[in-house]
């Protein structure tokens, strides 16, 4: 599994897991993300724009265990304007373990050309021991590119999780174009925080 | 791991200064300009329309104000969507002025409702349209 995974995310390029939870109507998303968490690949397809179903396989790198979760992500609410677009979503995952292993959240972001505002919570319960995680991230676009150009981003990102009971607060760079996105950042606690998406 | 994201983080900030730099030396400012269509006055970047009309075969424009149109990345769907459609030659995706110009090859009206839909389908809102017959 691990290896298969590593293929996947040297193949891919690196992507934000919850940033696009749900594409376009008949799009597909594949997303490889690496964390002091987990290693894993992540496939969704969206049967329209309202929702998305999927599959997560990973490596649980602090329960040591592989997993794999069907998850299913539903747009709750989105807000167009001119300059901006407001986003509320509702996310799910139930292990192939049973029905004692899933997890519920919700993603929230705003967004305009320039400015990225955006959060995310979600509860596990695991065989195991139950957690939470939680994160915000803000983000500035240092420039305002075109369509088909390069789009850069900086951000600051902090989470939580309770397994490790503290707050990680680091600087992230994320990059787009076309079809590809890629996501990073790092410090001392989490080390590498990185995701790759190709969407089809 | 490592290697690979350092190369990638090389390869994009490299990318992205060129982006940049191309950026800056075509400010839209310097080529924004008002046409008159149908009447009424709408905003449309000239330069770039003649760019996009260079060898069309099309026989008319449906250019479409586009709401929820805020990155790069959630508007690819529109492309995909508009060129699935036989009689759709090719689409032009504006981020700063928020407009999506489609070329229709046919003479039938084009339905604002089914561009509604479909814009609707990738995430985004049309909230006008206008018609340029060539």
């Amino acid at each position: 599994m691990g290896i298969f995974i590593a293929l996947i995310s040297s193949v891919v390029a690196i992507a934000d897991l919850e940033a696009r939870p749900i594409s376009y109507s008949g799009g597909s998303t594949v997303m490889a993300f690496s964390n002091e968490m987990k290693n894993a690949v992540y496939y969704h397809y969206s049967p329209s724009h309202k929702y998305s179903l999927g599959l997560e396989i990973g490596d649980d790198r602090f329960f040591r265990e592989e997993y794999s979760y069907f998850r299913f992500t539903y747009l709750v609410n989105r807000k167009n304007t001119r300059h901006s677009q407001r986003n509320l979503y509702f996310q799910s995952g139930i292990s192939s373990d049973g029905l004692d292993h899933y997890f519920l959240g919700a993603h929230g972001d705003w967004e305009t050309r320039r400015w990225f505002v955006g959060f995310e919570v979600k509860g596990v319960e695991h065989t195991s021991s139950d957690y939470h995680e939680q994160s915000y991230q803000i983000g500035v676009a240092p420039y305002l590119g075109a369509y088909g150009d390069i789009h850069s981003w900086i951000m600051l990102k902090t989470k939580r999780n309770s397994l490790k009971d503290s707050w990680s607060t680091y600087p992230v760079l994320k990059f787009f174009n076309g079809n590809f996105l890629m996501e990073f950042g790092y410090n001392d606690k989490t080390e590498w925080d990185a995701h790759l998406m190709y969407r089809f | 791991m490592k290697k690979i994201i350092f190369t990638t983080l090389l390869f994009f900030t490299y990318a992205s200064a060129n982006s940049y730099e191309k950026h800056e030396k075509h400010p839209h400012s310097q080529h924004q300009h008002e046409v008159l269509i149908n009447g009424e006055n709408f905003e449309i970047d000239k330069p770039r329309l003649d760019e996009f009309l260079k060898g069309l075969r099309a026989s008319q424009l449906a250019i479409v104000n586009v709401n929820g149109m805020v990155c790069d990345f959630c508007a690819r769907g529109l492309e995909k969507t508009f060129l699935k459609d036989p009689n759709v030659e090719k689409i032009d995706v504006d981020l700063a002025r928020g407009k999506v110009t489609i070329a229709y090859l046919n003479k039938d009206a084009v339905d604002f409702e089914k561009i509604k839909g479909q814009i609707l389908s990738n995430g985004q809102t049309a909230t006008s349209m206008k018609i340029i017959k060539l």
